[in-house]
């Protein structure tokens, strides 16, 4: 699959859940490799420690 | 004090304030006969130490994570001296940040002031519904804890605080998922959900452990709901995780990411151990806090060991296309015979539907 994660990209434009798809990718795409984590926590990671 | 090491790379402190006190009694927490005959508190001098010695060796940010048992056990007047102690503390330049895991069910105007004005990150333990929350959420007398859980909720939202829930998953009540789906997200408006699948590697409630093939239906049909629902807003944790898998991004959960050891756990007496999870198992035993500088327990070669011992691939994994979104999940949930984590194949059939249902959303990307 490409990197290029846009939920924008899909041509049906009237499939359900779409928002709830670009929303996902928008967060993901937030993510730290482990090289480039500096201590914070995105909202995306948040309170949830398991 | 000594220079953090590449590898000693430490993301997050989980805190027990209270050790494994509790003012519940879910009939499925693993504390729950444990350790509830006598209340602790972490004393001053740990707490001054922790957050000296915590915020010297973290980078930019700083997190805190306060947890239990129940934290707000430990009283309002604890908390407002540790941010008074992080503020005196902290380097130039860096960022504290606190969050708090609790069952609500004590927090009232001045926890939710308090919360706001420090902008602490607040978790709510809640299960679902009523009849699903109160099936094990049980307070000391067994009655069900539902309603004071939502009145919790109900202050810290009157103050601007837009709580988090985490669900426990139990045999029971994975059959009820579009009814608690209804209910967290459409009655109570929930826009941060994490779901912890129960899995009892003890013994004491072994009935209510999910199998592979239930857990498959119930994540199915719930990507299905969330797709339904269709709010771009609402965050479904253990979803990202598989579509983050999927797009070789690096997922959030310890459980997904290969990062177990990187999550310590200091309990209320100093005990410092790489996970709750094997905070009663003295293998696991990292170092006291109280009588150890931070540096000289997260630079130990207890703490090396136990990255080994986690991180360590079986060979059934070598050949695993989703090795890297994986990395053989929770470390306390493997067959003692393979190392195998106990939802392999759940994860494998998981992350092959959320790869084909994005597929579908990102066709065209290439």
């Amino acid at each position: 699959m490409s990197d290029k994660i846009n939920a924008e990209n899909s041509k049906d434009h009237d499939l359900v859940g779409r928002s709830a798809v670009k929303g996902l990718l928008s967060r993901i795409d937030k993510s730290k490799t482990d090289d480039q984590w500096d201590g914070e926590w995105t909202e995306w990671e948040d309170v949830n420690y398991p | 004090m000594k220079e953090r090491g590449k590898t000693s790379k430490i993301r997050a402190l989980i805190i027990k304030v209270v050790g494994n006190f509790c003012n519940l009694r879910c009939r499925y927490c693993f504390y729950y006969l444990n350790d509830q005959q006598k209340f602790h508190v972490m004393n001053d001098s740990l707490v001054e130490k922790l957050v000296q010695e915590y915020s010297q060796y973290s980078p930019k940010h700083v997190h805190f994570i306060w947890h239990g048992g129940e934290p707000l056990l430990a009283g309002l007047s604890f908390f407002e001296k540790i941010v008074k102690i992080q503020e005196r503390c902290k380097k130039k330049g860096q960022i504290i940040k606190n969050a708090i895991q609790t069952n609500a069910t004590l927090i009232d105007e001045k926890w939710a002031t308090f919360f706001k004005a420090y902008r602490f990150r607040v978790g709510v333990s809640l299960d679902g519904n009523k009849k699903n929350h109160d099936r094990f959420r049980m307070g000391i007398h067994g009655e069900g804890t539902f309603e004071r859980v939502i009145r919790g909720i109900k202050i810290l939202r009157a103050h601007g605080i837009e709580p988090g829930i985490i669900h426990v998953l139990t045999h029971s009540n994975l059959s009820h998922e579009n009814e608690d789906f209804k209910f967290l997200t459409d009655d109570l408006r929930i826009r941060s959900w994490g779901i912890n699948v129960f899995y009892d590697n003890n013994g004491y409630m072994s009935s209510e452990n999910v199998n592979n093939e239930e857990l498959v239906s119930y994540f199915k049909k719930l990507i299905n709901l969330w797709l339904k629902e269709d709010n771009h807003r609402l965050k479904i944790r253990e979803l990202d995780a598989f579509a983050a898998g999927v797009f070789r991004k690096e997922p959030n959960p310890c459980a997904f990411n290969g990062h177990c050891g990187d999550f310590l756990c200091l309990d209320y007496n100093g005990k410092v151990y790489p996970c709750d999870r094997f905070s009663s198992n003295s293998k696991f035993y990292l170092g006291d806090l109280s009588k150890q500088s931070m540096i000289d327990i997260v630079e130990s070669d207890n703490l090396q060991k136990f990255r080994k011992f986690a991180r360590r691939m079986p060979s059934a994994c070598r050949q695993c296309q989703w090795w890297n979104a994986c990395h053989n999940g929770c470390s306390a949930i493997r067959s003692n015979r393979s190392n195998l984590y106990y939802y392999c194949q759940a994860r494998k059939k998981i992350f092959s539907y959320v790869e084909r249902v994005l597929k579908i959303y990102t066709k065209g990307g290439d």
